[in-house]
C-alpha cells in the first residue's frame, strides 16, 4: 500500500495530525519513520504495559522518569507530575504501584509519562485504544493543549477525534466482502444465563479444597438479568466499573460474593473445568496473553478448543478472513488477527455462552463485520454472547439487551 | 503548589537534535570491553588459584573468606563494567526480566526439593540471543537481585553466573545451539567450568550447607579424608555439569517455540 | 535515616561479616545487626528471610563441619565404611559456629541493603554517587521484575483456565505450568524491544544529577557516620591482614 509520509514541514508546533487507515495501511510505519528520522521525537507505540520501565514502585515516580534530568527543582518537578496527571485524570492513582492497575490506567500512565516531557514532535500510535469514553476526552484534551506537534493513529475515529486534528490523513478501508455461509459450524448447547441479585469481585476465587474463599468487597451488587439462548448481551460502563470482572465471574474464573449466577441452572465456579466450558467460554481483553502454544494449530488443541473438528476450525478462521498457514506462530500475527484468532479459539470450544472482553479494540472496518457476523453465527447456532465494549460502532450495530454497569 | 513553576522545557531534546544520531549510535570502544573482560576473567581465574593454593590442607579457612569474595565480586563487577556500554538498550530492557525469570524458577526448583539448581536458563536464553555480553550481564545481574531481595547465599554465585552466560554467548556463535545433542554437550562442559569456580564459594563462605543433599554429600567426602575444598569440588562436579546440561536443553526446546519476528530481532543485531 | 546512610552501613556489615573474627566478634556483630533490624521494624521481614534461606543454610554448615571435620578432640564417631569416619569433634563443631556465623552475618547485612532501603531510596543513593546510569537501571530494574513476572504468570494461569487446559490430575497441571512457562518467556522476549524504545525515550541512560521525586532528610551526624564507618572497617582489615595478626 501506498502509506502516508509525515514531512518535517508538517510537523511544526501546534499541528496536530491523524492518521487514519485499517491493517496494513502503513500508519504505524510512517510514525515509526518519523521517530528514526528525528532525534527530537518521542513515539509511544506498542503494548502500554511493555512501555512501564520497572524502576518506579509508585505512579508518581513512573511519570517523573522522563523529566528526572531536565527540571531544576524538585517543587518544580512535583508541579508538573500532578498537573499531568491532573489532565489524564490519574491524580488519585500517583501513589499506587504501576504494575496493579487496569489497562485503561497503564495506559493514561504512559501517556502521561511520555507527555510530560514536552518533546517538540510527540508521535502516538493508537493512543485511545481501551478507553472509555471520559478517558478518551481527556486525552484528545491533553493533544489539543500540547506545545509542540502531535501525530497520532487511529482505525475508527470518532467524530471528536476528528475535531481535535488539524489535518486529517486518511486511507479508504474497505467494507463488505465474501461471507462464508453458516452451517458449517454445527451447533451450541442452548441454556439461558440466569443472574439473581448477583455481588460481584475481582478478588473472589472459587472455592478448592485446599483453598477457603476469601471474603470480598464487592464492585458491583444487586446485578438481576436472564439472558435467553440466541440473544446477546451488550455490556457498558466506564473502566474500571467491573465489566471484566462480571465476565470473569460467568466464565466461573470468578466466584460471586452474594447472589447466585447460573448458565442452564448449573453455577459455572463450582463445577470442575471440563463442564464449565460447557457453560461458557471468555475471549480476554488483551490476546496475545491468550496464547499458549507456538503454532496455529496448536492454539485449537489446547482446551475446549479441541470441541471442534478440523473442519469446523477451518470454517472458522475462513470465516473470520484469517487466510493462515495452520504453522504460523500466533505471536508473528499483527494485532488485528489475533483478536480474531483468539475470538475463533473461543468460538471453537461451543460453550453456551460465548463471553467477549473489548473484541474490536483495534479492528478496521473489515475486522469489524466479522466480529458482527461471527456474534451473529453464534446465537444463530443456539448460542448466547455477552460482550463488553467501548466501541459505538459494534454498539450501535448489534440488538438485544444492554446492561449497564456504572 | 507553586505559580512560579517551570515546566519541563523540552531542551533535552533540542540539545539531542543537535547530536543527531550520535546519541543512538553509540561507540563504546571495544578494546575497553576487552581489556575489563580479560581483567575480570584474570582476576576470578587467579582468586581461583589463590584459593587451592592456600587452602591445600589448611584446616581453617575462615582466613580465606574476605579474600575469595572480593577477589570474585570484583571480578564479576570489573565484567559488568565492561560489557554493560555495549549491549543495545533493547537487551539492557531484557535483563532485568530474565533476572526474574531465573529467581523464580530457582526459587520454586529450591522449594521442591529436586536435586538441580536450574537457576541460570534464562540467563543461557539471553546469552544464546543476544550475545556473550548480555549473557555475563545477566548472570551477574540474577544473583545481585536474588541475594538483595530472597536469598542472600547466591551474591557469591555471581561470578560463576556471569561465566555461564559467558559460555552460553559463545556456544550460541559457535552454532552449538542447532543440534539437541551438541547443546547438551556444551551444557555439560559448562557445568564442569561453572563447578570448578563455585567450589571455593561452596567451602569457604558456606561450609559444604548449601541444602540438605549438597550438605550430606560434601559431610560424606569430607568424612573419608578429603579437604573441605576438594570435598565442595567433588560435590559440583557430580551436580553442576547434571544441571547445566538440562538447563541446555530446556533453552534448546524454549527456543524452538520462540516466534519468528522474536529471534529476527536478535538476528540483526549480531 | 538518607539512603546513603544505610547502604554504607550495609556494605560495612558486609565486610566486617566476612572478617576472620573470633566467635564472640561475630555474635556481638550480628546482635548489631538485628538492632538494627528491630529499630527500624522490619524484624518480621527478616525472620521470613532467615527462615526461607539464610536459617537452614547456616544450620547445615554447622552440621557439615560438626560430624565430618578431621578434628582432634572427639565426642562421638561412625565409621560406616572403612574409609569414611564420621566424627564429631570440637574443633569441627568451632569451625562450624565459626561458618554458620559468618553465613548469618552476611545474609543480615544483605537484608540490612533491602529491608531498609526502598528501592527508590537506592537509586537516589547511587545516582547521588555518580554511579553510572545504566548499572542503577540494571540493578533497580531487576529488584522490582519479579514483581512484574508473577503478574504475567497470574495473566497466563487466568488465561490456561478460561481455555479450559486440562488440571485434573497434577500430571496435568505441570504440563500446562510448562506451557505457561515458556508461553513467559516469548512474552517477555516480545516485550523488550518496545521497553528497550521506551527507556530510551525517558532517558534512562543520561547521566547527571536527577531530581526526585521523594526527599529524604539527612543529618551532620549521618554524614560523619558514612565517612568514619569506612574508615573503621578499613582500619580493622588493614589491622588484621597487616602487623598485628592474632589480635582479635
Amino acid at each position: 500500500m501506498a502509506g502516508f509520509k509525515l514531512s518535517d514541514d508538517a510537523l511544526k508546533a501546534g499541528t496536530r495530525i491523524l492518521l487514519v487507515g485499517g491493517r496494513s495501511s502503513g500508519k504505524t510505519a510512517a510514525l515509526n519513520a518519523v521517530a528514526e528520522r528525528r532525534a527530537d521525537a518521542v513515539l509511544v507505540s506498542g503494548e502500554a504495559s511493555a512501555q512501564l520501565t520497572a524502576l518506579a514502585q509508585t505512579v508518581a515516580e513512573e511519570i517523573s522518569l522522563g523529566i528526572e534530568t531536565d527540571v531544576p527543582t524538585r517543587a518544580d518537578l512535583l508541579h508538573a507530575v500532578e498537573t499531568t496527571a491532573e489532565t489524564f485524570g490519574i491524580s488519585h492513582l500517583l501513589d499506587a504501584n504501576p504494575l496493579t492497575l487496569s489497562s485503561g490506567q497503564t495506559q493514561l500512565v504512559v501517556l502521561a509519562a511520555n507527555f510530560i516531557m514536552n518533546a517538540p514532535a510527540l508521535l502516538l500510535d493508537e493512543p485511545l485504544t481501551g478507553l472509555d469514553s471520559s478517558a478518551r476526552r481527556r486525552v484528545l484534551a491533553a493533544i489539543a493543549a500540547y506545545p509542540g506537534a502531535v501525530a497520532w493513529t487511529s482505525t475508527r475515529p470518532a467524530a471528536e477525534e476528528k475535531d481535535a486534528a488539524t489535518r486529517v490523513l486518511e486511507v479508504e478501508q474497505v467494507w463488505g466482502g465474501e461471507f462464508v455461509s453458516g452451517e458449517l459450524f454445527g451447533t451450541v448447547e442452548p441454556r439461558s444465563l440466569e443472574l439473581d441479585s448477583l455481588a460481584i469481585s475481582p478478588d473472589s476465587r472459587p472455592a478448592r479444597p485446599w483453598r477457603r474463599k476469601a471474603v470480598a468487597q464487592a464492585v458491583q451488587e444487586n446485578l438481576n438479568l436472564h439472558l435467553e439462548p440466541g440473544q446477546v448481551l451488550r455490556l457498558v460502563g466506564p473502566n474500571g466499573a467491573g465489566k471484566t470482572t462480571l465476565l470473569k465471574t460467568i466464565a466461573g474464573l470468578l466466584a460471586p460474593v452474594s447472589g447466585r449466577l447460573t448458565v442452564g441452572g448449573v453455577s459455572p465456579s463450582a463445577v470442575p473445568t471440563e463442564s464449565r466450558l460447557e457453560l461458557a467460554c471468555l475471549a480476554p481483553q488483551n490476546p496475545s496473553h491468550h496464547f499458549l502454544a507456538s503454532t496455529v494449530e496448536g492454539e485449537f488443541s489446547l482446551g475446549a478448543a479441541r470441541r471442534s473438528t478440523d473442519a469446523q476450525r477451518d470454517f472458522l478462521l475462513e470465516f473470520l478472513g484469517l487466510n493462515l498457514s495452520l504453522e504460523t506462530h500466533p505471536h508473528d500475527l499483527v494485532p488485528v488477527e489475533m483478536h480474531l484468532l483468539a475470538l475463533a479459539t473461543a468460538a471453537a470450544a461451543r460453550a453456551s455462552c460465548l463471553l467477549l472482553d473489548e473484541p474490536t479494540g483495534r479492528t478496521d472496518a473489515r475486522g469489524l463485520q466479522r466480529i458482527i457476523e461471527l456474534v451473529r453465527l453464534y446465537t444463530q447456532a443456539g448460542g448466547s454472547v455477552v460482550l463488553a465494549t467501548h466501541d459505538g460502532q459494534l454498539f450501535d450495530t448489534l440488538a438485544g439487551p444492554v446492561l449497564e454497569l456504572s | 503548589m507553586s505559580t512560579q513553576a517551570t515546566p519541563p522545557s523540552g531542551q533535552r531534546f533540542s540539545a539531542q537534535a543537535e547530536n543527531l544520531g550520535k546519541h543512538r549510535d553509540k561507540n563504546h570502544s571495544k578494546t575497553f570491553t576487552i581489556v575489563m573482560n580479560v581483567l575480570g576473567a584474570l582476576l576470578i581465574i587467579g582468586t581461583y588459584i589463590f584459593t587451592v593454593i592456600y587452602g591445600a590442607g589448611a584446616n581453617d579457612m575462615t582466613q580465606a573468606s574476605l579474600p575469595l569474595m572480593s577477589g570474585y565480586l570484583v571480578g564479576a563487577l570489573l565484567l559488568l563494567a565492561g560489557n554493560v556500554s555495549r549491549i543495545p538498550l533493547s537487551a539492557l530492557a531484557l535483563i532485568p526480566f530474565a533476572a526474574a525469570f531465573n529467581i523464580v524458577l530457582g526459587q520454586i526448583i529450591g522449594f521442591s526439593g529436586i536435586p538441580l539448581y536450574l537457576d541460570s536458563i534464562a540467563t543461557i536464553l539471553v546469552g544464546y540471543l543476544a550475545g556473550p555480553a548480555a549473557g555475563v550481564l545477566t548472570g551477574v545481574v540474577t544473583n545481585l537481585a536474588w541475594g538483595l531481595t530472597v536469598n542472600p547465599t547466591t551474591i557469591p554465585f555471581a561470578a560463576g553466573a556471569a561465566v555461564i552466560g559467558l559460555l552460553a554467548g559463545y556456544a550460541g556463535r559457535a552454532g552449538l545451539f542447532k543440534k539437541i545433542w551438541t547443546a547438551v554437550l556444551a551444557g555439560f562442559g559448562t557445568g564442569i567450568v561453572a563447578g570448578f569456580i563455585g567450589a571455593p564459594i561452596a567451602a569457604f563462605v558456606y561450609g559444604g550447607g548449601q541444602g540438605f543433599g549438597t550438605g550430606s554429600l560434601v559431610a560424606a567426602f569430607q568424612a573419608t579424608g578429603q579437604s573441605l575444598l576438594a570435598a565442595t569440588t567433588f560435590q559440583s562436579l557430580l551436580s553442576d555439569p547434571l544441571d547445566k546440561a538440562v538447563a541446555f536443553l530446556l533453552v534448546w526446546l524454549i527456543a524452538a517455540a520462540i516466534p519468528q519476528r522474536v529471534k529476527n530481532q536478535f538476528l540483526t543485531r549480531r | 535515616m538518607h539512603p546513603r546512610t544505610w547502604v554504607v552501613l550495609s556494605l560495612c556489615a558486609l565486610v566486617l561479616a566476612l572478617m576472620p573474627l573470633s566467635l564472640a566478634a561475630r555474635v556481638v556483630l550480628l546482635l548489631a545487626q538485628l538492632t538494627l533490624l528491630v529499630a527500624a521494624g522490619r524484624l518480621r521481614g527478616f525472620l521470613l528471610f532467615v527462615g526461607v534461606g539464610l536459617g537452614p543454610v547456616a544450620l547445615m554448615a554447622f552440621l557439615v563441619q560438626a560430624v565430618s571435620f578431621s578434628g582432634q578432640t572427639v565426642l562421638a564417631s561412625w565409621q560406616p565404611f572403612a574409609f569414611m569416619t564420621f566424627a564429631v569433634t570440637v574443633e569441627g563443631m568451632t569451625y562450624g559456629a565459626h561458618l554458620a556465623l559468618q553465613i548469618l552475618n552476611f545474609g543480615t547485612a544483605c537484608s540490612l541493603l533491602t529491608l531498609l532501603t526502598t528501592t527508590a531510596g537506592l537509586r537516589y543513593a547511587l545516582n547521588s554517587w555518580k554511579v553510572p546510569s545504566r548499572l542503577v537501571f540494571l540493578l533497580v530494574a531487576s529488584l522490582n521484575a519479579p514483581a512484574q513476572l508473577i503478574r504475567y504468570i497470574r495473566i497466563e494461569q487466568e488465561a490456561a483456565r478460561a481455555r479450559g487446559l486440562d488440571d485434573s490430575s497434577w500430571l496435568a497441571r505441570l504440563k500446562g505450568n510448562l506451557k505457561i512457562a515458556s508461553t513467559l518467556f516469548t512474552l517477555i522476549l516480545l516485550d523488550h524491544q518496545v521497553r528497550g524504545r521506551a527507556l530510551d525515550y525517558r532517558g534512562i541512560e543520561l547521566a547527571g544529577q536527577r531530581v526526585f521525586v521523594r526527599d529524604y532528610p539527612d543529618s551532620g551526624l549521618q554524614r560523619v557516620l558514612r565517612w568514619a564507618l569506612p574508615l573503621c572497617c578499613l582500619l580493622v582489615v588493614l589491622l588484621h591482614f597487616g602487623v598485628f595478626r592474632g589480635w582479635f
